[in-house]
């Protein structure tokens, strides 16, 4: 098997509080293959964002820290890597796009600026061919009028296409792997489903692996290839899309799935999860699930579960569901 | 990782190292096999060193996950057996020179199912002659010392196991439990002690396998690896009746299961049959209450009048040693327990009335405790009534000291709130309470409802969470 | 069965500055129209700008519509005499709005917010007053002792229980809740909609449901009415809307939603964005959308018209042809 483009070892975050340093992923250990897309997600106080951010180190300094763990890329451990190094990787190798478009494109510079500022960074191309290369880029993520739209500011565009504007910037380097960190949680519905074609059709143009995060399991299930579940901080289940939605086996992604609400079927009473989310420095023994699993067992609530496999690539932290493999 | 964090880390955490290839099983058992040559002059913890076989299981553990097959939850994790359970091809001499060379031709179920959760066995830990006392000494091989303090005993029956443990001389003991003998060493020594509901796990060396009294357990640092080491030991076994239906181990009430204990009622057992509690130990109950009652538990002290039948206890007791261990009095004399003498002695001048009576007492305690739970959802008390006794104290004659004032024999008087519980078959549990004035460790006892185990962990870990213990190491121990 | 609400040819339109020396009109909401009966959820879903939080506010009085008719509980709350009838039938009307943190003042003690709309009615002794917190806590699944603590000491599900005590503090007939749940994860989701659901049974309340989630519109609401840009598209009972949506809108919304199902087969992804309301399309507003557009459609207003009973769709391809 060939070397992963991305690996995340023991990825541990922690943030200083009022109250000392507050671990916010404990232990996180996956892998992203060359041109493979990996969806991550969790609810809020999950980690899925502070994982992805770790992959660029986007925390703020001196109040974040990495207790232990790497991020292995090209040959080097993205944690401990010098920031001009960083620098390079960042927008070149591995680009972002989140949430929010408005907070990261500049409200007094044009589309044109904008793209042509990572093109004249990373590629050192000069004004005219930078337009050039925007309009196509805008071209590409299917901005009707792009030579026309290029000089916009931000505000004269909606959600939906201030959110390609950013795909666009993100792309333009060619990245080997684009973090998606819930691209179309602001956008409607339609737009969602817009914005989600883009990406999979960009994903295959450009041939880049992809992590894309969300809180939707539909999102998640309609885009990845593997899916990472994520609970409290946690890697909870980790398996191939499919194994995943057909047969969920941690107590916590069954859960969630069960509380869903669906579009089809019989319509009855949803499943809700007991109890709440717990905060990130809540003291929990045992398994962070574990006050809200209706499975739980003595060992559960007295020693941390690892990640196990339980069948093929399917691997999940729950003491009772693999103890046949050599769970607690 | 260095040696001494390697001997103090969790087994839970051990096992885990090992199964994704960060640790060597062979390194890890060579560890402990040379604390143990450093450290067994002074405890004494160990009748029988099984260094050559638990190397070679060391060896064929690492080569098991070198292949990626399939690894038990305790794959690597070297456990100590005490010298009351039958260990196939291993010398086991119940503590007593009549059995010096006894090589039994089987494994106790509990050895075959820690063995197949993937369990090296490192040795066979000392126990006084036949388990019959709380302190662990006998003429076989002398006196086993506490690691907190080598003038005191670890406590007994389960001495060498807990003294072993205690000192980082592998993270698992296996102890039984007929009178107190789990958890009296493990509030000695300050670890995890449990006893669990009769049934639970199956206990095979007894030959009153209906009035059974008697459960063995695991002796450990913290919660999760007792939890984790009975889980492995749990499951009907067809040499003992009590195991045929008790429900698979380790489940919690829902009530349990958050962190918020609000609805729970605890019953704290200040006093049993025994006329004092040491002020320290008192005060580390108290604390420990006050934990739970933070979460959310409502505390209240037991105010019923529960008739201990402290006589009829003696009766059970030293009518079955006479009975059964006379034998071995006659034969060996003085090679014998001075302790073994005159517990048969006594036994001896009791009839078959006396007997029977103290059987049915014993119905009678049992509803007593029984009805406590339609009060209460779980019992807390003291684990002994003070710190541990004298390395050589005289368990038949001694008299017991608190604070200063001499109060009576041992039992009542130290072990006066353990005995109960195997005579009633309720889970009890006993967890680092702190330390006494002396600077040893002290126990807090938890007993829940029979099959209530996981709730009596659950409980168990709450304390732990609130206050560690095991990251407090004794005096004696590799450094 | 008589409606409790009784909406008609509802419009709204705000100045939104001028041009060419001529003002400038948003028209949010154009010619709305629809009942909601007692014990009975109207759930009304739709993309942003459709007007669905606009209807919510007016049908609480937060705002006066430019046209049209709202009756509740048989008493007219536009028009002339607005303001006696809304003083009339406010106890029996409560709302529930998306961020439980914005509306909890976080300087109050839970007990003191719950018991706001009360205090305001002067209705209760101050110990029927407490009684009565007391009593809604336990009717959201809070504890007793929550009275006493502050907002920020709850997480998002339990402020939106709080909310929802506070909410029916009055015994309300009808409670408009407008995205009661989309700020929440989905465990916690599914706590508040079985949460609504449980008090809706035991006290016969009345809600209109408004969500952008048609998944979350589904669980709860009996009725469900389509907005687009202005309009009710279509409306009909949940089971036929999602089963045999007729409106090409609702068809492409339902196809939109991504599915926890790896294995389905996406349908085609309906291209385009919202119209401008300041120049909404001449005709159908969805024609610039729709994959079936017909010339007609581009002059012509379809108007919403029975095309079964109880379903109402507007769209002229049902025009002449029995309902699909």
């Amino acid at each position: 098997m060939a070397a992963p483009l991305v690996s995340l070892d023991d990825v541990t975050v922690q943030f200083r509080t009022d109250r000392g340093w507050t671990t916010a992923v404990d232990g996180i250990s996956f892998d992203i293959a060359e041109r493979d897309c990996v969806g991550v997600v969790g609810e809020s106080g999950s980690g899925k964002s502070v994982t992805a951010l770790s992959l660029l180190r986007l925390h703020a300094r001196g109040t974040s820290r990495f207790p232990r763990g790497q991020v292995r890329f090209g040959g080097q451990d993205l944690l401990t890597a010098p920031e001009r190094d960083l620098r390079r990787i960042r927008g070149r190798d591995i680009a972002m796009v989140f949430q929010d478009p408005m907070s990261s494109l500049n409200p007094v510079l044009t589309v044109c600026d904008q793209i042509s500022e990572t093109l004249r960074l990373h590629q050192g191309l000069d004004r005219a061919t930078a337009r050039r290369r925007a309009i196509e880029l805008l071209d590409l993520v299917r901005i009707p009028d792009a030579a026309r739209r290029v000089d916009d500011y931000p505000h004269r565009l909606s959600g939906g296409m201030r959110q390609r504007v950013m795909i666009a910037i993100a792309i333009a380097c060619r990245p080997r792997l684009l973090i998606a960190d819930e691209p179309t949680t602001a956008l409607d519905v339609t737009i969602q489903a817009q914005i989600l074609e883009l990406l999979r059709e960009l994903r295959t143009e450009l041939g880049m692996a992809v992590m894309l995060i969300s809180h939707d399991l539909g999102v998640i299930a309609e885009f990845a290839d593997r899916v990472i579940v994520m609970y409290a901080g946690r890697v909870v289940e980790d398996a191939p899309v499919d194994a995943l939605f057909r047969s969920p086996r941690h107590p916590y992604t069954e859960g969630l799935m069960a509380s869903m609400p669906a579009l089809e079927g019989g319509i009855t009473r949803l499943y809700a999860i007991p109890g709440r989310i717990p905060d990130p420095d809540e003291a929990i023994a045992g398994c962070r699930f574990g006050p809200r699993c209706r499975h739980a067992e003595a060992i559960c609530r007295v020693a941390v579960p690892e990640l196990l496999a339980i069948e093929g690539r399917h691997r999940v932290r729950c003491a009772p569901r693999t103890r046949a493999t050599g769970g607690l | 990782m260095a040696s001494t964090e390697l001997l103090f880390t969790p087994a839970t955490r051990m096992a885990a190292l090992i199964r994704r290839k960060q640790l060597s099983p062979v390194d890890y058992v060579d560890a402990v096999l040379a604390a143990i040559e450093r450290l067994q002059p002074a405890l004494n913890c160990f009748v029988t060193v099984m260094a050559e076989e638990a190397r070679a299981a060391a060896i064929e553990a690492e080569q098991a996950v070198i292949a990626g097959r399939p690894l038990g939850p305790l794959h690597g994790v070297p456990v100590s057996i005490k010298d009351l359970i039958p260990t196939r091809g291993v010398r086991t001499t119940f503590g007593s020179v009549a059995f010096a060379d006894n090589v039994p031709d089987r494994d106790d179920v509990l050895v075959t199912r820690l063995k197949a959760a993937g369990a090296i066995v490192i040795g066979k830990s000392t126990t006084p002659e036949f388990g019959i006392k709380g302190q662990t000494s006998a003429p076989l091989f002398g006196i086993t010392r506490n690691p907190w303090d080598l003038e005191r005993t670890p406590g007994g029956s389960s001495g060498g196991a807990a003294a072993a443990v205690a000192a980082g001389l592998g993270p698992l003991g296996l102890g039984s439990d007929g009178a107190g003998s789990t958890r009296i060493p493990a509030a000695c020594c300050g670890l995890v002690g449990l006893k669990g509901t009769t049934g639970a796990v199956p206990y095979q060396e007894t030959r009153d396998a209906f009035g059974n009294v008697i459960a063995a357990g695991p002796l450990t640092r913290t919660i999760a690896d007792a939890v984790l080491m009975q889980s492995m030991m749990a499951g009907a076994d067809p040499l003992d009746p009590w195991t045929a239906h008790a429900p698979p181990l380790g489940h919690i009430s829902p009530r349990l299961l958050s962190q918020d204990l609000a609805g729970l009622r605890i019953g704290y057992l200040g006093r049993c049959a025994g006329k004092a509690v040491a002020a320290d130990v008192a005060a580390n109950t108290r604390a420990s209450l006050d934990v739970l009652a933070g979460l959310g538990a409502e505390v209240e002290e037991v105010t019923a009048e529960i008739d201990w039948m402290a006589e009829d206890q003696r009766v059970l007791y030293l009518c079955s040693i006479a009975n059964n261990l006379a034998s071995v009095v006659e034969r060996f004399g003085e090679r014998t327990d001075p302790v073994l003498r005159a517990y048969v002695a006594a036994g001896k001048r009791y009839d078959i009335a006396a007997y029977i009576r103290a059987i049915n007492a014993r119905t009678r305690l049992f509803r007593a405790v029984q009805a406590l739970f339609e009060s209460y959802d779980v019992l807390v008390s003291p684990t002994l009534t003070r710190t541990a006794l004298a390395a050589d104290f005289d368990g038949a004659a001694g008299i017991v000291e608190i604070d200063g004032e001499a109060v009576g024999p041992v039992q009542p008087n130290w072990t006066g709130f353990v005995y109960p519980f195997n005579l009633t078959g309720h889970p009890a549990l006993s967890v680092p309470s702190g330390w006494g004035r002396d600077g040893l460790p002290t126990g807090v006892q938890i007993v829940g409802p029979r099959h209530g185990d996981g709730n009596v962990l659950r409980l168990g870990a709450l304390l732990e969470q609130a206050r560690p213990w095991a990251d407090r190491r004794p005096p004696v121990a590799v450094s | 069965m008589e409606a409790l609400v009784q909406v008609r040819d509802l419009d709204m339109a705000f100045p939104a500055g001028s041009a060419r020396g001529q003002p400038v009109l948003l028209h949010v909401l154009h010619k709305l129209s629809f009942d909601i009966g007692p014990g009975e959820t109207l759930g009304l879903v739709g993309e942003s700008g459709s007007g669905k939080s606009t209807t919510g506010r007016i049908l609480v009085g937060l705002t006066e519509p430019t046209g049209g008719s709202v009756k509740l509980f048989g008493r007219s709350i536009t028009g002339p005499g607005r303001r006696a009838s809304l003083a009339a039938v406010r106890a029996r009307l409560q709302f529930v709005f998306q961020d439980p943190h914005a509306a909890l003042d976080p300087r109050l003690r839970v007990g003191h917010s719950i018991a706001e709309p009360i205090d305001i009615a002067g209705t209760h002794s101050r110990r029927e007053r407490n009684d009565r917190v007391r009593e809604l806590l336990e009717l959201v699944g809070l504890p007793r002792d929550s009275a006493d603590r502050f907002p920020h000491e709850f997480s998002g599900g339990q402020r939106q229980r709080i909310v929802i005590a506070r909410a029916l503090a009055l015994a309300p007939d009808f409670v408009v809740c407008d995205e009661p749940v989309s700020a929440l994860d989905v465990s916690m989701q599914a706590q508040i909609i079985n949460l609504l659901m449980d008090l809706q049974q035991r006290m016969g309340l009345s809600y209109l449901f408004i969500a952008h989630d048609l998944a979350v519109v589904r669980a709860v609401a009996q009725r469900v009415a389509v907005m687009y840009a202005g309009t009710i598209v279509e409306s009909a009972r949940r089971e036929a809307l999602y089963a045999q949506p007729q409106h090409p809108y609702t068809r492409a919304l339902l196809d939109a939603v991504p599915r926890p199902d790896p294995g389905r087969a996406r349908p085609p992804v309906v291209g385009g964005e919202v119209p401008s309301l300041l120049a909404p399309p001449a005709g159908c507003r969805f024609h610039t959308r729709c994959p079936h557009v017909m010339a007609r459609c581009r002059s012509e207003v379809p108007l919403l018209r029975e095309t079964a009973p109880g379903r109402q769709t507007a769209c002229h391809l049902l025009d002449g042809a029995p309902p699909a």
